[in-house]
């Protein structure tokens, strides 16, 4: 077929109709190839993609029922996303990711978010401003976590581990229309649609939808999002605020890289079993420290300590939280280290280890070293 | 008979390679997942151990008889009822083992690339080079490898190299998968179908040195298990068990998902093209192999009339089977294992024993007796 007889999809939302829970709405962005030739994009007229929302059983036949209103043949080979609304996710996931998986034209590293309310009207309000090409805007984005650490690793491949391992469950990137402005609230911990921000593209990607099995059972926000991502070690380098030691009110910017994978120590032992986790980070000190000079002595020392500490009790309260409200192993410890006590996968499968997860004794340390300081030894001092 | 043309040792090397390694480029890694689970790459390994050691009887016949094709050994053993039989025995098993990848090839390339195409546009495609290879000789097949052989090794090496970023290297665990029992099972259940180098002995007339051929395929399979078993485990590690059960054509998937960089992304056009031509030089060594152990049987001094009417019926034979997975699962199902071993393996055992039986008389003995 040639490439000028196809329509090619770059996103597709998937919503549950209102009346029916057993129907979806299905919308596609689709490109325009004449106005990414133009150089067009963003708001208005000159947008590089129109978008085409269809109800039926199934989200592929209602991707195949869409042919009825495009001109050309849908083509999901330039897909590049997938928005699933957050009651969609709710009610079961397995059914969608089965097909996609199968689909001949769907890659595994395909972007998967869950939008809290409608996709459809995610996609239809979230209009790219910085690129031109809107494939682009979802390849960026599904990369972003790479260095904001604000929601994690997920795309289709990622999903269909977390459904089908004995040994974790997934998380989905949150995604959401933003309403705030920057004097609704203070810069605490965000989900996605809550930032406190003006200007930009309406969409925030921010934090993680969680999986038990195929059904969506909670939600976190960004800085529990960077926690796992640290602790599943997919955390690469990215901004991360840790109480000032000399005045905890405040809080103090690093810029952190994690050096090497968590080392998961599993004791199969002991009762209740337990897992020891040892993050070993180092990091940039970026954000402005006013009069106290942290580059030198006890006060880095206090510095890492603090961040250390921090580091600990947010982990700590993520597991908490995976074990006590989740029952979720999202860290995917089943995985890297208790999979691993065993020789056999029927060994392994029987020890049921999702089943065990709630009860198990989880400690975290870490180990931070701050040894970069930007391009002045030590802050400027102010003399009037 | 009308020449084949001669072998040579590299270009010798080089096809044996292809036809060794062939099958992990279709559904290998997720069966033996499916019967070891996460001990697939074990599997891999002993399946290529005793693969070469299934060799060790046809060595001993081709060392024992120089020159002479495994077909005219069964003339000098068992007279002119044993060399129709045993020419009959793999002319068919080629035979087979050609129409069964000519469908799996079909069935990859309508899967993967040409999803409207009919079949039969694809089959008649796919049958013109094994008929033009079998009328060209061994050498052109031989020599077309060598050509190719090195781009399909760089190919399998680009993956292995560009997919390392997305690799998951806890996947491997728990690392026996079944137990080492299950292995052995598996492996001795396998490794005839897998690794069958009886063709060697059906191509021996034309090699152009005969000497050395144990270490050329003890280097084959040395390769072809370094080549196996890290296509295996990248399988393994790019889609973690379970999930591996369900992916049949792994190299490509695995091609699906590279993306390092915006430049470096969607080359599974590349790997689709490589897979192509490894495919096709296989189909074209098995009906080739076919042609010439039928040639071989009847004492054709010209191979070439029967090359269209063997090449119509295994187009028609290979509409047969349903589907790939239909495919995959009668190729490695005990019966086939059966057929295999009883062509690959105990025929040469039974040639070779015949031999002993008769007082170990080969060489300018069995040259009288089939001139």
């Amino acid at each position: 077929m040639e490439l000028e007889d196809q329509a090619y999809v770059v996103a597709i939302g998937v919503d549950i109709t209102p009346d029916n829970s057993e129907e979806r709405i299905v919308t596609a962005q689709i490109i325009i190839p004449s106005k990414l030739a133009g150089g067009a994009s963003g708001g208005g007229e000159g947008k590089s993609f129109y978008q085409v929302s269809v109800r039926d059983k199934s989200v592929f036949a209602g991707l195949d029922k869409m042919e009825a209103v495009v001109s050309r043949r849908i083509s999901l080979l330039q897909c590049k996303a997938i928005l699933m609304s957050e009651e969609y996710a709710s009610s079961s996931i397995a059914a969608m990711v089965r097909v996609a998986s199968r689909h001949p034209q769907l890659r595994r590293n395909i972007f998967i978010a869950v939008v809290p309310g409608s996709a459809r009207e995610f996609l239809e309000k979230n209009q790219p401003k910085l690129t031109v090409n809107i494939t682009r805007y979802w390849e960026d984005i599904s990369k972003a976590n790479k260095y904001t650490g604000f929601t994690s690793f997920s795309n289709l491949q990622t999903i269909v581990e977390g459904l089908e391992s004995p040994g974790e469950n997934s998380v989905i990137t949150m995604a959401a229309v933003g309403e705030s402005s920057p004097e609704d609230r203070p810069p605490q911990s965000a989900q996605a649609g809550q930032l406190p921000r003006a200007g930009g593209t309406k969409g925030e990607f921010v934090g993680n939808a969680v999986f038990r099995g195929d059904k969506m059972v909670g939600k976190m926000g960004d800085i529990e999002s960077k926690m796992l991502s640290m602790l599943r070690g997919e955390w690469r380098s990215g901004p991360f605020s840790v109480p000032a030691p000399n005045d905890p009110k405040n809080s103090i910017g690093l810029t952190l890289r994690q050096e090497t994978s968590p080392k998961v120590t599993v004791d199969l032992e002991s009762e209740p079993i337990r897992i020891d986790i040892k993050l070993k980070l180092s990091g940039s000190l970026v954000s402005e420290f006013g009069s106290v000079d942290y580059t030198v002595g006890e006060q880095r020392k206090n510095l890492e300590n603090s961040a250390r500490e921090e580091i600990e009790k947010q982990a700590s309260a993520l597991i908490a939280r995976a074990q006590n409200e989740f029952d979720s192993d999202i860290f995917r410890f089943g995985n890297t280290g208790v999979k691993k006590k065993f020789l056999t996968w029927k060994e392994w499968e029987d020890f049921k280890w999702h089943d065990k997860f709630p009860q198990v004794d989880i400690q975290v340390t870490a180990e931070v070293n701050i040894s970069q300081f930007g391009f002045e030894n030590a802050p400027a001092t102010v003399k009037h | 008979m009308t020449k084949q043309g001669h072998v040579g040792t590299i270009e010798l090397f080089s096809i044996v390679t292809i036809v060794q390694v062939i099958p992990v480029f279709y559904s290998l890694p997720n069966l033996l997942a499916e019967r070891v689970q996460t001990g697939a790459w074990l599997l891999q390994i002993l399946i290529n151990f005793l693969g070469f050691i299934l060799f060790v009887p046809i060595y001993l016949l081709l060392k024992n008889f120089p020159g002479k094709s495994i077909i005219d050994i069964a003339q000098y053993l068992m007279g002119n009822i044993g060399r129709t039989l045993v020419s009959l025995l793999l002319g068919g098993y080629y035979f087979y083992t050609f129409v069964h990848f000519l469908r799996v090839f079909g069935e990859a390339v309508i899967n993967t690339a040409l999803l409207a195409t009919p079949l039969y546009a694809i089959l008649v495609l796919a049958i013109m080079p094994p008929m033009l290879i079998a009328y060209l000789g061994l050498e052109s097949l031989t020599r077309t490898s060598l050509i190719f052989a090195p781009i399909i090794g760089l190919g399998i090496l680009m993956i292995i190299v560009l997919t390392l970023p997305d690799v998951n290297f806890d996947a491997i665990y728990p690392l026996l998968g079944k137990s080492l029992l299950d292995h052995g099972k598996n492996a001795l259940e396998l490794a005839p179908v897998v690794h069958g180098t009886l063709f060697l002995a059906i191509w021996a007339p034309y090699f152009r040195k005969e000497k050395g051929m144990f270490s050329l395929v003890l280097v084959v399979f040395v390769l072809t298990m370094i080549i196996a078993t890290s296509v295996v485990i990248l399988t393994e590690l790019c889609f973690p068990y379970p999930d591996i059960k369900l992916i049949p054509l792994p190299i490509y998937q695995i091609a699906r998902i590279i993306y390092v960089g915006r430049f470096v992304q969607r080359i599974e056009a590349l790997v689709l093209i490589m897979a192509i031509v490894t495919t096709q030089l296989h189909i074209c060594a098995m009906f080739s192999t076919s042609v010439l152990a039928f040639a071989q049987g009847w004492k054709l001094t010209d191979w070439r009339p029967i090359i269209f009417p063997l090449a119509v019926t295994g187009f028609a034979l290979a509409f047969i089977a349903h589907d790939l997975r239909e495919l995959a699962a009668w190729y490695y199902s005990v019966p086939n294992s059966i057929i295999s071993a009883g062509v690959s393996v105990f025929l040469p055992i039974i040639l070779y024993t015949l031999w002993l039986f008769k007082g170990k008389k080969g060489g300018e003995n069995a040259e009288n007796q089939t001139n």
